[in-house]
């Protein structure tokens, strides 16, 4: 773990991590504080998973842009006998770093506003509506990376965050009757993700070791 | 001179989108400096990404340090590398580099890449600025700051010397003597270049390529002694073009390079004869085995 981390936070650069990891998800936390509708949990959920599915998809690019390309640029790491691993490393840290920070802001705020939550009486549903949101959002930011991992340029960055933003908006609303369902098909799907995305990205790696087959 | 391997290359082959890479045998000698010349398209590029391991798609068997080592995964810790274009990840910083430096090599040594950075006034002392903002000749500073950090014992240049500035080049030129000098002849460099005058006087090996195969190599001295270059007379230049290797003609007269076991040919002729420099004798090799074509001289 301690390696996955400091892989990481090498691949990231400061100002990505204290966006990502500080800045970002405070701005998300106290939003309703300015927005009174924000504070019911539920819409809150829907917001923090749109904001942070738009933020993470477009700032990947910061650490993680082209990585994907045959292009590469990864020369230097390559020159090492352990580039591969650090690539790797990174990617699995990130991947832990991106389940986690949606998953405690929303924790957080659930403790924040406790008390407002346990007087609405919210039934079981809402909840795994909540973590539904979470799992749909979890996903598309998933893609979305992924995505701009192939591509070169904050156009296309901004492009892919956009999409990924209206899909989890349209897929979040189209889900909302049925959250049971919706939980047994997202859950496994975004662990599925996570790891089938590290394991592209790294494939196209290794593939820049070789030429363009014809 | 029979010397030591840094890398011994047999039978290697790498065929690319109508491009072949062809080398039955080339010998990286141990602790001198080699120059990998060739035009652009020679296949110098493939051939240090090979060695450096960064291309693995070919044939042939390549040795490393005396034949000690056939993977180079197990000798890339004791190889030091480094490319043009895309090297590092645009959006690090300067010392994101060093971190990650750190991470993929054992023997990087943090102190000394501060040292080159500020000796080499890279970033002029920012270390927060990145390395898209950089231009192309500081990125070519700071790969060769990260490289020579570390404990290697054959680097392989990729065109250093090509974004660099005249001061800087001469200042590569002393990093590559230091290098070999404090390596006590256990160190090697490999390095191509287009830049083969001002890389001359670093230059103890040389080899041309043309076509992805090796043409000609061999210690400068050797190859200042087996070709010579000939001055003469207009009324002798007809004659002389069949003679020599390389062939130039203007109204006062004609210059070529020639064999020096073929100076005999050329007796009788009013002619004088100097020590080419490896500039000459490189573009001698090379426009006797381009495809391109000269509107005058070169060898018929």
């Amino acid at each position: 773990m301690r390696g996955m981390m400091r892989c990481y936070r090498v691949f990231t650069g400061p100002f990505y991590r204290l966006c990502v990891l500080v800045l970002l998800p405070l701005a998300v936390l106290l939003f309703p504080a300015a927005v009174p509708i924000m504070r019911d949990y539920f819409l809150f959920a829907m917001f923090a998973m749109t904001i942070y599915t738009a933020y993470e998809v477009f700032m990947d690019s910061w650490a993680f842009g082209g990585i994907a390309r045959r292009e590469g640029q990864l020369e230097y790491v390559k020159s090492s006998a352990r580039g591969l691993m650090v690539v790797k490393k990174s990617l699995l840290g990130n991947l832990f770093r991106q389940a986690l920070t949606p998953a405690l802001i929303l924790l957080l705020y659930g403790f924040i506003c406790r008390s407002q939550i346990e007087a609405a009486e919210y039934s079981i549903d809402i909840y795994i509506g909540i973590l539904d949101l979470y799992l749909i959002g979890s996903f598309f930011v998933t893609a979305g990376t992924t995505a701009v991992r192939f591509m070169d340029g904050v156009a296309l960055s901004m492009g892919a965050s956009t999409l990924c933003v209206w899909l989890v908006l349209f897929t979040a609303v189209g889900a909302m009757n049925l959250p049971w369902l919706t939980l047994c098909v997202a859950a496994p799907l975004c662990v599925a993700a996570g790891f089938g995305s590290v394991w592209l990205i790294m494939r196209r790696v290794k593939e820049s070791y070789y030429d363009k087959k014809d | 001179m029979e010397t030591s391997a840094a890398i011994e290359v047999s039978g290697l082959r790498k065929t690319y989108k109508g491009f072949a890479l062809d080398i039955p045998e080339c010998r990286i000698p141990k602790g001198f400096a080699t120059a990998l010349i060739g035009e652009n398209g020679a296949g110098k590029t493939t051939l240090l990404n090979v060695l450096a391991g960064i291309r693995l798609d070919y044939k042939g068997t390549i040795r490393y340090f005396d034949g000690q080592e056939t993977n180079v995964e197990q000798v890339k810790e004791r190889l030091g590398y480094t490319g043009p274009g895309s090297y590092f990840l645009p959006n690090w910083s300067i010392a994101q580099v060093e971190e990650i430096s750190g991470l993929l090599f054992d023997t990087f040594d943090a102190e000394r890449y501060h040292r080159l950075c500020a000796e080499l006034g890279i970033g002029d002392g920012d270390r927060k600025k990145k390395v898209q903002s950089l231009s192309d000749g500081n990125r070519m500073k700071l790969t060769l700051a990260t490289v020579l950090a570390r404990e290697t014992e054959c680097l392989l240049m990729d065109e250093p010397a090509s974004p660099l500035d005249p001061l800087m080049r001469d200042k590569l030129c002393e990093m590559i003597r230091t290098y070999l000098e404090e390596g006590d002849g256990e160190r090697s460099v490999f390095f191509s270049t287009h830049n083969i005058s001002d890389m001359e006087n670093v230059t103890d090996y040389c080899m041309i390529m043309e076509h992805g195969n090796i043409v000609e190599e061999g210690f400068v001295e050797d190859l200042k002694e087996k070709y010579i270059l000939v001055k003469g007379e207009t009324a002798d230049a007809a004659k002389a073009k069949e003679i020599l290797y390389s062939f130039a003609a203007n109204q006062y007269g004609f210059e070529g390079i020639c064999l020096t076991e073929r100076l005999d040919a050329l007796a009788g002729m009013d002619i004088v004869t100097e020590v080419p420099s490896l500039f000459q004798i490189s573009v001698a090799v090379m426009r006797a085995n381009t495809k391109l074509t000269f509107s005058q001289g070169g060898v018929e």
